[in-house]
C-alpha cells in the first residue's frame, strides 16, 4: 500500500514538473487568479475548480495561484465589498438579480453575499490581464529552462561508443571501388 | 494516444473530490449539526455519527445529546437514532427541509459524565407566587389555634393566683397579731410577777411605784383593745379577699369565654395551605417547559450559525415574495422515554413545522405527544413565534394519573394523608409574551382522607372530630386559575377541599374549645371552692385562736388591776388616772 503510494506521488510530481506551453500555464496561473480571490464554501468556487479540471490548464500552477490569491484576498476584502454591493444594489440589476436568485443552485453560489460578488467581478476583470501578463514570463521561464538544459548537455562528459555489431562495422568501412 | 500529463492529475482531483463527498458529508454535516446546534442551545451537542446520502436525499444520525446549558451535568435531551429524508428541491434552493423524519429513542433529562457547559448562562426566572401568601395565611391561622389550644390556661388562672396570693399572705398577718398577743401576754405576765414581789422602800415610793404600774396597766389595757380591733379588722380583711377571689373568679370566667371565641378557619386558606405545594409545583413545571420553549426558540432565532450573520460581507436580500425558512422540519415523528412523577413513562408524538425562522414560516411549531403505560396522557403544545409577540400554547390531559400515598398540608401541624388512586390532570396555558393565563384542573375521584393534626393542635383527639367531617369528602378538585405577568404571575385557587374541611375542623376546634373552656371553668370553680374553704378554715381557725388568747389576757389584766388596787387601796375606778399623790405630802 505505501510503495503504491508512493508510486502515486512520484507519477504526480513527474506531471506537475513536465514541460508545458507557455500559454497553458498562463491560463493556470490566470484561473488561479480568480479562484483565489473568491471565497470558498459556494458553488462558485466549485465551478471555478471545475472548470480549471476541465480545461488543458496548467493545474500546478493553478492550484499554486489559487493558494497564494486565496492568503491575499482577505486584504481585498474592503473593496470587493463595496463593489459586490454596488452590483448587488444596482436598481437595474434588481430583477435580473432576483429572478436569478430563484433558480436552482444560484442560492449555493452565495453570490448574494458582497464579498462573494465583488471577488468575482475583479477575478473576471483580473483573468485576461493574467493571462497576458503571465504568458511572457511563462514563456521566458521556459526558454530559459531549454537554455538551461542546452547548457548541461554540451557540458556533460561524451557518451560511450556502443558497442555495434560486426555487421554495422563491416557496413561502415568503405568499401574498394 | 493518451496525454496521461493531463487526464492523470484530473482523475486524481476528480476521485479526491469523489472521496470527499463520499466519506466527508458526513463529517461535515456532523460539524456542521454541532456548531448550530451548541449555537442554538447553548449547550453542548454530541453527535456519533451522521451519514448523507445526497442521491437519496437521506439523512442519518446516531447517538446524539444535547447538553442542558442550564444544568450543565444532564441531557436536555438525548436520542439513539435520527432518519431524515430530506426535499431535494429545497436543497437546490439551498433550504435544509425535512419531509418526513423520525427521533427514536429519545431520553428526556438524562444524566452526563461531563459537564456539557459552553458559556454560562443567567439562571432561568423562577416564578415567584404572590398568592402564596395565603397559603402562609392558612399556616399562621393554625400556628395561631396551636398556641390557643397549647397554652397552659390552668397556671394563669387568676383565680389560682389571688388563691396563692391570700394564702402566702394570711398565715403572715396572723403570724404578726400572734407575736403582738404573745408579746403582750408576756409583757401583763413580767407586771404580774413584779407587783406579786413584797413591796420595797417607803410608802411614798411604794405609792409611786404602784401608781406607775397602774398607769402600765392602762397602756396595755389600750394595747389590747388594739389587738380585739386588728383581730375584728382581719375578720374584715378576709370578707374582702372573698370578694377578690369572686372577682378573679369573674375574670377566669372572661378569659374563658374569649378563649372559645376564635376567627373561623377560611376555607381558602385552608385549600391554599393543603394544596399550596401540590398545585404550584404542577404549575411550575408547565410553565417551565413553556418558557423553555420560548427561550429555545429565541436562541436559536439569534443564533449565527443559522442565520447568515457571521463571515465575510453582507448578504443582501435577493427574494421577492414570502422567502420560506433556510431550516424546516415539516414532520417528524418521535418515541422514547421520559420521567413524569418519578416514572419512567414511553410517549409517541409528531413534532411540526419546527424552524429557527418561524417568521418566515408563518406557522407556529406543534408538539403533539401521547404517553402510554402508567401514565396515559395526551400533550399538545403550540409555539408561535411568527408575529412580534410570540405566544406559546401548552395543554395536557392525563385521566388516569396514578398518585402515590401523600400528604397534604404539613406534618406536625395539620395534613391530610391522601390514599393511593389515580387522579385527572387537565392543563390549558397560554403564554403571550410575558403575560401567562391558563389553569390547571386536578380531580382525584373515590378519594380516602385521614387527617393528622400535630400534637398542639389538639392531636389525635382533635383529628378524630376533624375526621367525621374528613371522611364524608369523597373527591378531590382543585383548580388553579393563572393571570399575569412573569416571573409574578396571579393565581387563584380553588377546590371544594378547603370548604369541607374548613366546616369540619371549626366545628372540631369550636367543641375542642368549648370542652376545654367547660373544664377551665369547672377547674377554676373547684379551686375557688377549694381556696375559699381552706382559706375560711384556717382564718376561723386562727380568730378562735386569737380570741381565746385575747380572753385569757383580758382575764389576766383584770388579775392585775384587782392586784395593784389591793397593793393600793384604791376603787378601782381610779385605776389608770394620775393620783395627786405629790400634793399629799405638801
Amino acid at each position: 500500500m505505501i510503495v503504491w503510494l508512493l508510486q502515486q506521488v512520484s507519477l504526480v510530481r513527474k506531471v506537475v514538473q513536465a514541460s508545458d506551453t507557455p500559454q497553458r500555464m498562463a491560463w493556470g496561473f490566470a484561473f488561479g487568479v480568480l479562484l483565489g480571490l473568491v471565497p470558498k464554501g459556494n458553488l462558485v468556487a466549485v465551478v471555478l475548480s471545475m472548470v480549471l479540471l476541465a480545461t488543458r490548464a496548467n493545474l500546478s500552477i493553478g492550484m499554486a495561484t489559487a493558494l497564494a490569491f486565496s492568503l491575499l484576498s482577505s486584504w481585498l476584502d474592503p473593496l470587493t465589498h463595496r463593489l459586490g454591493l454596488a452590483v448587488l444594489t444596482m436598481p437595474a440589476l434588481q430583477a435580473w438579480w432576483q429572478s436569478a436568485y430563484q433558480l436552482p443552485l444560484v442560492p449555493w453560489t452565495s453570490l448574494n453575499n458582497t464579498v462573494v460578488c465583488g471577488s468575482l467581478i475583479v477575478g473576471l476583470l483580473a483573468f485576461y490581464p493574467a493571462y497576458r501578463v503571465s504568458k511572457p514570463v511563462f514563456q521566458r521561464y521556459l526558454d530559459w529552462r531549454v537554455r538551461r538544459r542546452e547548457q548541461a548537455e554540451s557540458t556533460a562528459l561524451p557518451a560511450t561508443v556502443p558497442l555495434e555489431s560486426p555487421e554495422a562495422v563491416e557496413s561502415s568501412i568503405p568499401k574498394a571501388a | 494516444m493518451i496525454r496521461w500529463s493531463y487526464l492523470l492529475p484530473r482523475l486524481l482531483l476528480l476521485l479526491t473530490v469523489w472521496l470527499g463527498l463520499h466519506f466527508g458529508a458526513g463529517p461535515a454535516a456532523r460539524w456542521a449539526f454541532v456548531t448550530a446546534g451548541q449555537s442554538a442551545i447553548g449547550g453542548k451537542v454530541d453527535i456519533d455519527q451522521v451519514h448523507v446520502n445526497l442521491l437519496a436525499g437521506r439523512l442519518d444520525i446516531r447517538q446524539a445529546s444535547v447538553a442542558d446549558p442550564r444544568s450543565p451535568l444532564r441531557n436536555l435531551v438525548q436520542f439513539d437514532e435520527g432518519v431524515f429524508h430530506l426535499d431535494s428541491q429545497a436543497l437546490l434552493h439551498r433550504r435544509l427541509v425535512v419531509e418526513q423524519g423520525a427521533l427514536r429513542g429519545i431520553r428526556l433529562d438524562t444524566e452526563r459524565s461531563e459537564s456539557g457547559a459552553l458559556e454560562p448562562r443567567e439562571p432561568a426566572e423562577a416564578t415567584d407566587w404572590a398568592s402564596s401568601q395565603i397559603a402562609v395565611a392558612g399556616r399562621e391561622w393554625l400556628e395561631g389555634l396551636g398556641q390557643r389550644l397549647d397554652a397552659k390556661l390552668e397556671d394563669e388562672l387568676e383565680t389560682v393566683r389571688v388563691g396563692k396570693e391570700l394564702w402566702q399572705r394570711w398565715p403572715r398577718e396572723y403570724s404578726a397579731l400572734e407575736d403582738r398577743v404573745h408579746d403582750w401576754r408576756g409583757r401583763i405576765e413580767r407586771l404580774q410577777q413584779i407587783v406579786k414581789q413584797p413591796p420595797r422602800g417607803n410608802v411614798l415610793e411604794q405609792a409611786n411605784f404602784y401608781q406607775q404600774q397602774a398607769m402600765t396597766l392602762d397602756q396595755m389595757r389600750k394595747d389590747l383593745v388594739q389587738l380585739h380591733r386588728d383581730l375584728q379588722r382581719l375578720g374584715q380583711q378576709a370578707g374582702q379577699d372573698r370578694q377578690s377571689l369572686d372577682a378573679a373568679r369573674r375574670h377566669d370566667e372572661q378569659r374563658i369565654r374569649e378563649l372559645v371565641k376564635f376567627d373561623q378557619l377560611d376555607p381558602r386558606n385552608l385549600t391554599e395551605y393543603l394544596l399550596d405545594e401540590e398545585t404550584s409545583r404542577r404549575v411550575e413545571d408547565c410553565l417551565a417547559w413553556l418558557q423553555r420553549g420560548q427561550e429555545l426558540m429565541n436562541v436559536a432565532g439569534q443564533a449565527p450559525e443559522l442565520n447568515q450573520i457571521e463571515g465575510r460581507g453582507a448578504w443582501i436580500d435577493l427574494t421577492t415574495g414570502p422567502q420560506p425558512p433556510d431550516v424546516l422540519i415539516r414532520h417528524l415523528e418521535l418515541d422514547g422515554v421520559a420521567l413524569w412523577g418519578g416514572q419512567s413513562v414511553a410517549f409517541r408524538g409528531t413534532a411540526e413545522g419546527l424552524t429557527h425562522q418561524p417568521a418566515r414560516h408563518g406557522q407556529p411549531a406543534q408538539l403533539h405527544l401521547r404517553t402510554e403505560g402508567a401514565v396515559a396522557a395526551t400533550i399538545d403544545c403550540s409555539l408561535d413565534f411568527t408575529t412580534q409577540l410570540p405566544s406559546s400554547r401548552l395543554r395536557i390531559a392525563c385521566p388516569q394519573l396514578a398518585q402515590p400515598a401523600r400528604n397534604l398540608g404539613r406534618d406536625g401541624q395539620l395534613a391530610v394523608g391522601v390514599a393511593p388512586g389515580a387522579a385527572a390532570l387537565q392543563a390549558e396555558l397560554e403564554l403571550v409574551g410575558r403575560q401567562v393565563s391558563g389553569r390547571v384542573e386536578w380531580h382525584q375521584p373515590d378519594v380516602q382522607l385521614t387527617t393528622q393534626l400535630g400534637s398542639r393542635l389538639g392531636g389525635q383527639r382533635l383529628a378524630q372530630h376533624v375526621q367525621s367531617s374528613v371522611g364524608q369528602i369523597r373527591e378531590l378538585r382543585a383548580v388553579v386559575h393563572l393571570e399575569g405577568e412573569l416571573p409574578r404571575p396571579r393565581w387563584r385557587l380553588q377546590s371544594d377541599l378547603g370548604s369541607q374541611l374548613a366546616t369540619g375542623i371549626n366545628a372540631a376546634v369550636r367543641q375542642e374549645l368549648a370542652q376545654r373552656a367547660g373544664d377551665l371553668s369547672d377547674q377554676a370553680d373547684r379551686l375557688l371552692q377549694e381556696q375559699q374553704a381552706r382559706l375560711d378554715d384556717f382564718i376561723l381557725g386562727k380568730q378562735a385562736e386569737l380570741v381565746e388568747k385575747l380572753n385569757l389576757g383580758e382575764q389576766q389584766l383584770a388579775d392585775f388591776q384587782q392586784l395593784v388596787t389591793q397593793r393600793l387601796n384604791l376603787p378601782k375606778e381610779l385605776l389608770g388616772r394620775e393620783l395627786p399623790l405629790n400634793k399629799l405630802f405638801r
